[in-house]
């Protein structure tokens, strides 16, 4: 309980005494996380490029599997 | 194509997916590189499992000499390609890694336990196939590298299971530091988490098995 200062005017507005105490010392400030990053970033555009490299290289593994079984049924 | 290879792709696939787009926790210092998770942890697993698969060969391949039987040099080829295939995601889990401990550590390389027991780890691995080329009888290379095999995979488990955790360490899981603790209440992240390990092991033993099967075209063109 903060007890108002007799110098302050009564008229002075109420300040939001318990959130601003819990945010000044009691809790951190909340984690930085990529937010708007994702609907708004055309971060699509990147997942959809991760997706081709990642189809290129499966495609890749798929073909070098079927030549070498070409080659393991050759007599 | 066998079920277990589209299994890979289809875990990989979704991890790609759903390691970017997906919830995660919120934690000041890590950040949005809590994701590095499903990325980076699944090399190391992969890369103890390809081991895993090396030493089961390299037993395999001595127990083949044994009672008067020839031994089977194809177990060797196992043996070989699987530790081989094992020391590109142990590079690759090396690089993510450092890049994570610039950005929440501070330095690219720090000499914390973990990692001087990693790069301890594939020192040995290298020495592994260094006395591979040093000798020139397939038959004696054959043994003497799959005995040294037996002693590469106990001091692996030794310099990055066993003491890092004995001593402090910055990474997660060592030292009395949380893993996997952290993320307990995440049940999302195990939705991702695991997939990917999973994902990222027989996409690993698939290319293994392919470098084992172009060795053994090579033997047959050869011989």
């Amino acid at each position: 309980m903060v007890d108002r200062h007799p110098s302050r005017p009564a008229r002075a507005p109420a300040l939001p005494k318990q959130s601003l105490t819990m945010n000044t010392f009691l809790q951190a400030p909340p984690a930085e996380m990529a937010d708007i990053f994702r609907s708004e970033g055309k971060m699509l555009v990147v997942l959809v490029v991760l997706g081709i490299v990642f189809v290129g290289l499966v495609a890749y593994l798929i073909w070098m599997d079927r030549r070498i079984k070409k080659l393991e049924q050759k007599p | 194509m066998k079920a277990w290879k589209i299994l890979a792709i289809v875990l990989v696939g979704y991890s790609l997916y759903a390691g970017l787009m997906f919830d995660v926790p919120r934690l000041v210092i890590l950040n949005e590189t809590i994701r590095n998770l499903y990325f980076h942890v699944p090399m190391w697993f992969s890369m103890i499992a390809l081991l895993g698969g090396s030493l089961a060969y390299s037993f395999r391949f001595l127990r083949s000499g044994t009672e008067g039987q020839p031994s089977n040099l194809d177990r060797d080829n196992q043996a070989r390609s699987f530790a081989e295939v094992a020391m590109v995601f142990a590079m690759l889990g090396l690089f993510t890694g450092m890049i994570w401990a610039k950005a929440t550590w501070g330095a690219y390389w720090t000499a914390d336990p973990k990692l001087q027991g990693t790069a301890v780890t594939l020192l040995i691995y290298a020495a592994y196939f260094i006395l591979r080329t040093s000798i020139d009888d397939p038959e004696k290379r054959a043994r003497l590298a799959a005995v040294y095999n037996v002693f590469a995979f106990v001091l692996m488990i030794v310099f990055i299971g066993i003491l890092p955790r004995m001593t402090d360490s910055l990474h997660p899981g060592n030292g009395g530091n949380p893993a996997f603790g952290n993320y307990d209440l995440d049940n999302g992240m195990r939705m991702v988490f695991y997939p990917a390990v999973l994902g990222w092991i027989l996409m690993g033993w698939w290319i293994a098995t392919l470098r084992v099967r172009l060795e053994r075209l090579r033997y047959r063109n050869n011989h």
